[in-house]
């Protein structure tokens, strides 16, 4: 008899995780306290000297536990409310960690506002992060998209009873965190694991870019070096495809907000899509979105925070369009219009450079892989 | 009752001794430094300098300026007997004058602990001397503006000294007729600038230093031709760019 019950009870935990009910907050949870805890340090390697040091918060060491159970995390549909996405939905290892889309589209079937944005070297970012900026670090950003109706569409409350009932989630924290029983799990702590993971995504510093910049001098062929100069506007006689006074240094980002004149309004206010604006609650913001990395760019089509362009020739044509002015456009743009364009060699030249910015051995890495596969 | 007397005037003795030791560490340390705030304001010609307001250039066009920055390093004060105290290696200054209120505001940096003294100058460098120069973002912690990207220039091997940038109006049109961005950097462009004050650091105290950025493009090493020559970010573009370094450097006061 009792065996029965004991049966009938593990096969209702069976069927409560995967109908996910909430918490119940008369469950003592499982005791963990038997599961060493013995979080081996996991120390995020510089790809090379061009790099800066990644800042790890104090509250946050990276461990290979930690980062263990965040890749877990966000490839586990667990996190959406109907069990069908998870973050990596939205950001594929194929696709540099984008999805490929104009914007993405979350379990309500709705679509996004905005592109998903690469993961490649998220860890150094430290002007806020999202279009926007509206999330200061991984840890915070990692909360958004789950109560985001238009992406996982779900709650951290039900999460949170899902993850403590799990069979296997619970020793994952334990190992991770050293808690103590099931019901210590939080919200908090599943944020900073898949932080954790994210800031493991770092680029491996191999790409012909970074070879040259390391002194390689042979690493470009003609072609390549030729879009080097153009980007980087190296060579007086050379136009100056100005890509490289926003798309700069290691991460190929400098990390500012900008208004690259994508849409024509009359006034500020006028921006369907605030951007940084709605975050800082500044006119002046208004339009202006976060510059992205370059790296892997052919891999992340379609552009800009709404995906509006879907090929490379697209954002050549936007810059030396100028973009539509308003007060607060980057000063660049309005060069860029009263430049010449770039010849259709020219143009192939800076696609080749552009091409040498893809880090092929990162989007095979198994480490950043789907581990339930 | 010999000894317990003995023992309770050892004890005074003793006692006294702390006293005096621990007090007078105290009052050294409590005179030995103060903090200093340094405070970058700019203004244009005299009046209040406001980013995206628009300033005659000529009859037809008038400049909007939309960044004013600068790197500062090795910033030192210089005390009277010659003698430096070391402030900071670098800080990046940016007039963030949209309002009237940040103008009045300026930018301002605290350095604290600095040894109390009689000083007679501050110095620093406008851009990056040739040591620190040949070093890349990468080189530096986060927390140092020499870690900055978007302060870096690639192509140059070199940190950008100076960033000012902006649109060329004409009057009574929406749109610019043009749009201006003088980037400065390289070796050669490294201006050291020097600024007479006193400053008797008994206590807290704070300095002000004054950017006219009307100068910037209209300065002692004369007028930049914005309207032909409209940018610098190549080292084939150096003859404007030092002539704006010289301009920053006779406009910093």
């Amino acid at each position: 008899m009792k065996l029965k019950y004991w049966v009938l009870g593990v096969f209702a935990t069976v069927i409560g995780c995967t109908s996910d009910p909430p918490a119940n907050p008369t469950d003592n949870g499982r005791d963990l306290t038997g599961i060493a805890y013995n979080p081996t340090p996991y120390a995020i390697k510089k790809p090379n000297q061009i790099y800066p040091e990644m800042q790890i918060p104090a509250d946050n060491p990276t461990t290979v536990e930690g980062i263990e159970l965040g890749r877990r995390l966000f490839y586990d549909p667990i996190l959406s409310s109907d069990s069908s996405m998870s973050c990596s939905s939205c950001h594929k290892q194929e696709f540099a960690f984008t999805d490929g889309k104009a914007t993405s589209l979350g379990v309500t079937q709705m679509f996004g506002r905005r592109s998903s944005m690469s993961l490649v070297d998220i860890g150094y970012m430290d002007k806020g992060l999202f279009w926007d900026g509206r999330a200061a670090t991984l840890e915070e950003q990692a909360l958004r998209p789950v109560e985001d109706q238009i992406e996982l569409h779900e709650n951290w409350t039900n999460v949170v009873g899902k993850l403590r009932r799990h069979p296997t989630y619970p020793d994952y924290f334990r190992k991770a965190f050293g808690i103590n029983n099931s019901n210590d799990i939080s919200k908090e702590l599943a944020a900073k694991a898949m932080a954790q993971f994210e800031r493991s995504i770092v680029s491996t510093g191999n790409t012909k870019y970074d070879r040259y910049r390391n002194e390689d001098l042979f690493a470009f062929t003609d072609d390549e070096y030729a879009g080097y100069v153009l980007y980087f506007n190296a060579d007086q006689f050379k136009p100056d495809a100005q890509c490289g006074h926003c798309h700069s240094g290691a991460l190929l980002t400098d990390n500012r907000y900008l208004n690259n004149g994508l849409d024509a309004v009359g006034s500020l206010e006028g921006f369907k899509d605030k951007g940084r604006g709605e975050v800082t609650k500044v006119l002046e913001d208004n339009g202006k979105f976060r510059i992205p990395s370059l790296r892997n760019v052919l891999l992340t089509a379609p552009y800009m925070h709404d995906g509006r362009f879907q090929n490379i020739d697209q954002v050549i044509d936007h810059y030396f369009s100028g973009g539509h002015f308003i007060s607060n456009i980057d000063p660049l743009m309005i060069q860029l219009k009263g430049q010449p364009k770039l010849n259709p060699e020219e143009r192939f030249q800076l696609i080749e450079f552009l091409k040498t910015l893809t880090d092929t051995a990162l989007i095979n890495n198994k480490a950043y892989s789907n581990p339930f596969k | 009752m010999k000894y317990v007397v003995h023992q309770a005037l050892k004890f005074c003795f003793f006692f006294g001794i702390f006293t005096i030791l621990f007090s007078s560490c105290d009052k050294h340390t409590e005179t030995s430094t103060a903090n200093l705030t340094l405070t970058f304001k700019a203004n244009y010609n005299g009046q209040t300098f406001l980013l995206n307001k628009d300033y005659a250039f000529n009859d037809t066009l008038n400049l909007r300026f939309t960044q004013v920055s600068l790197l500062a390093t090795n910033i030192k004060l210089i005390k009277e007997d010659n003698s430096e105290v070391s402030l900071s290696e670098a800080k990046k200054i940016v007039m963030n004058n949209k309002t009237e209120a940040e103008a009045t505001a300026g930018t301002s940096f605290t350095f604290e602990n600095v040894p109390a003294d009689h000083y007679k100058a501050i110095t620093f460098n406008i851009g990056v001397a040739k040591d620190l120069n040949a070093k890349i973002p990468g080189n530096f912690s986060s927390d140092s503006p020499l870690s900055a990207e978007d302060d870096y220039w690639v192509a140059w091997k070199s940190y950008i000294f100076t960033k000012t940038e902006g649109f060329l109006m004409k009057n009574g049109h929406s749109e610019p007729q043009s749009a201006f961005v003088y980037h400065t950097g390289s070796d050669n462009a490294l201006r050291p600038k020097k600024i007479d004050a006193t400053i008797h650091l008994d206590a807290n105290h704070a300095h002000t230093i004054n950017l006219d950025v009307d100068k910037i493009l209209n300065g002692s090493a004369g007028k930049i031709d914005v309207i032909n020559k409209s940018s610098s970010h190549q080292q084939g573009d150096e003859p404007v760019m030092l002539m704006i370094m010289d301009n920053y450097q006779s406009a910093i006061k």
